[in-house]
């Protein structure tokens, strides 16, 4: 790479999404803003190499794709004759004029552009590719590819969506502070799913697109900023950051999943992970500071990674003892009634365990379902997410792993959504926490719920195996392939049903499902 | 009396009102929000109201908490 390039490459990191959203934010124009910043980068790849990279490359890319815009409005105006062109040029003057200083507003715009493709009058997958278009800079290619969509169908609804981004009224704004929180849980939602749309693409031969984690990130770290505080937006980055730690762990280098207790811990990000502890320790529910003892992979106050600590026998941040006020005082109050699945708090999972089972019967059962606090629905959801990706991440070894404090986290997860897909992870937990008997009763009435989901299937197969049926495990493996999609999956699936009829099998160790690599 | 006309298709009225495209249609059905035009039976059309807003959510915030509503810009 020439230093040109690495110049383009940084600008289009930097400054796609702010100069889109500048000059949206001037011209109420989408479609133009887009075609004239490409165009503006076009140029720059001309130009840079030749004539040197610019001091300041956001300022050089402004002009050029200003003028582009400019260009086209005048153009229009000439094609309509409606106006006489000197009229359009002097407000094309002003208006260009008007915008003198391009930092001042930058994080507003982007903010801005941000609510609008994620604004709720459009559909939701059309939030989804527009964020990435406009906020991301994907090309339409790279969208269609994530997506799971052909180029031309792609390219067709990304022209319908900013048709309508830019012609049905769609407010280029910040919501109103009463309705900012709703609003920004659609945000989330767009967010959610490109991420999960890098680490779940079903069909084709890409397993993970590590990079649409890394967009997913850093878009939350722009919101962070920009609105700060927001309980689903650190829920959602604790979450993220949490499952994106494991990435270079997740695939061998022939592209076979590696299943989670397999995963060489010591590769995992392990700052990333602290970041994700310490974030959810700052939203435990109830309590504005940091949870006593609270379970982490850094010392108190520090975020480097404790990479020694997760190689030794014991976890030393685990075995501390809780301080005298733990979470559980301030959390009683609001209890719910307990359910006899729900033992622990939701902060529990960070909330020191007594003992290596995890489990504390004297732990105050949890404020169950529903927002807690000013959190809202979905900010909870993310956060109960988050806390059973910790409970993971932070376990020295597969072994360590905390599966009666994981399976009481599921349990509040599925009270609070009623997700037969958060049902099934439960049901994988409780397996591992209860035996297989007990994650095989959780199973039922799920291939109802989930017809076509390949790894209700997987999961009883898994778990009948263990419970020594062997037959009706291979059957369900069967039926599980009938309905996989993704190819490293099938090659997973092969690989346990040919284990299982191996008359001399070599003691598979398996203590995780697909569902939670 | 007082009619009112509903123009259909490429007609035009003379001094009438041109709906924007489909495409920049928004409907609403208690309070949520879809992208596209009211799909029910054209006979369930019951009012009209011309109003002027900066944009979309205002127009929305006017709207009563329940019922069924198309609202799309003026062309």
């Amino acid at each position: 790479m020439t230093p040109s390039d690495d110049a383009l490459a940084d600008a289009w990191q930097a400054h796609w999404s702010r100069l889109i959203g500048l000059l949206i934010g001037q011209f109420a124009r989408p479609d133009l803003a887009e075609d004239a910043v490409s165009d503006a980068f076009e140029s720059a790849a001309r130009h840079w190499p030749v004539d040197g990279v610019p001091t300041n490359t956001g300022a050089w890319l402004l002009t050029a794709a200003r003028r582009r815009v400019l260009d086209r409005l005048r153009s229009e105006a000439v094609q309509r004759k409606k106006e006489p062109l000197m009229v359009v040029d002097d407000e094309m003057r002003a208006a260009a004029a008007a915008v003198v200083d391009p930092g001042a507003h930058v994080a507003d715009e982007q903010l801005r552009l941000i609510f609008a493709c994620c604004h709720p009058a459009i559909a939701p997958d059309d939030r989804v590719a527009l964020t990435l278009r406009f906020v991301v800079g994907l090309t339409t290619t790279e969208i269609g590819r994530l997506l799971l969509v052909q180029e031309s169908t792609m390219a067709a609804r990304l022209t319908r969506a900013k048709k309508r981004l830019a012609s049905s009224g769609i407010p280029f704004a910040t919501p109103a502070a009463e309705r900012l929180d709703e609003r920004l849980d659609v945000v989330a939602t767009v967010v959610y799913l490109a991420f999960t749309s890098g680490y779940h693409p079903g069909v084709g031969d890409v397993a993970l697109r590590v990079d649409l984690g890394d967009e997913a990130i850093r878009l939350l770290r722009v919101l962070d900023a920009l609105l700060p505080g927001r309980a689903v937006v650190r829920s959602l980055l604790a979450l993220l950051l949490l499952q994106h730690s494991r990435r270079d762990t997740r695939l061998d280098p022939s592209g076979a999943l590696i299943l989670l207790p397999d995963q060489d811990r010591s590769r995992w990000h392990h700052d990333e992970i602290a970041e994700g502890v310490a974030l959810l320790e700052s939203l435990a529910p109830g309590t504005p500071t940091p949870p006593d003892g609270a379970r982490s992979t850094t010392s108190p106050g520090s975020t480097t990674p404790t990479d020694p600590t997760s190689t030794g026998p014991t976890r030393p941040p685990l075995a501390t003892p809780p301080g005298p006020p733990t979470t559980g005082p301030t959390r009683s109050p609001r209890a719910a009634p307990p359910s006899p699945s729900t033992t622990g708090p939701t902060g529990p999972r960070l909330a020191t365990p007594p003992g290596p089972s995890g489990t504390d019967p004297t732990r105050p059962p949890l404020a169950t379902p529903g927002p807690s606090g000013h959190q809202g629905r979905l900010a909870t959801e993310y956060r109960l997410q988050a806390l059973i990706a910790a409970e993971h991440a932070t376990a020295p070894t597969a072994a360590d792993t905390r599966w009666s404090t994981i399976a009481d986290l599921y349990a509040q997860l599925e009270t609070l959504t009623g997700s037969p897909v958060v049902r099934l992870a439960r049901a994988v937990a409780v397996a591992e926490a209860s035996g297989p008997e007990a994650g095989l009763q959780l199973l039922d009435g799920l291939d109802d719920a989930l017809p076509r989901h390949h790894r209700v299937p997987a999961v009883r197969a898994e778990l009948l195996r263990r419970a020594g049926h062997p037959t009706a495990a291979a059957a369900a493996y069967r039926a599980a392939l009938s309905l996989v999609t993704n190819p490293t999956e099938r090659t997973h699936l092969e690989t346990r049903l040919a284990a299982l009829t191996d008359p001399y099998p070599r003691q598979p160790r398996v203590r995780q499902f697909p569902t939670t690599s | 009396m007082r009619f009112v006309v509903l123009a259909f298709g490429p007609a035009v009225l003379p001094a009438g009102i041109t709906l924007g495209s489909v495409d920049t249609a928004t409907s609403v059905q208690d309070r949520a929000l879809r992208d596209g035009t009211f799909d029910g039976p054209a006979s369930e059309l019951t009012g009209i109201q011309v109003l002027d807003a900066t944009d979309l959510d205002v127009v929305l915030d006017q709207l009563p908490a329940s019922g069924t509503f198309e609202v799309r810009p003026v062309a």
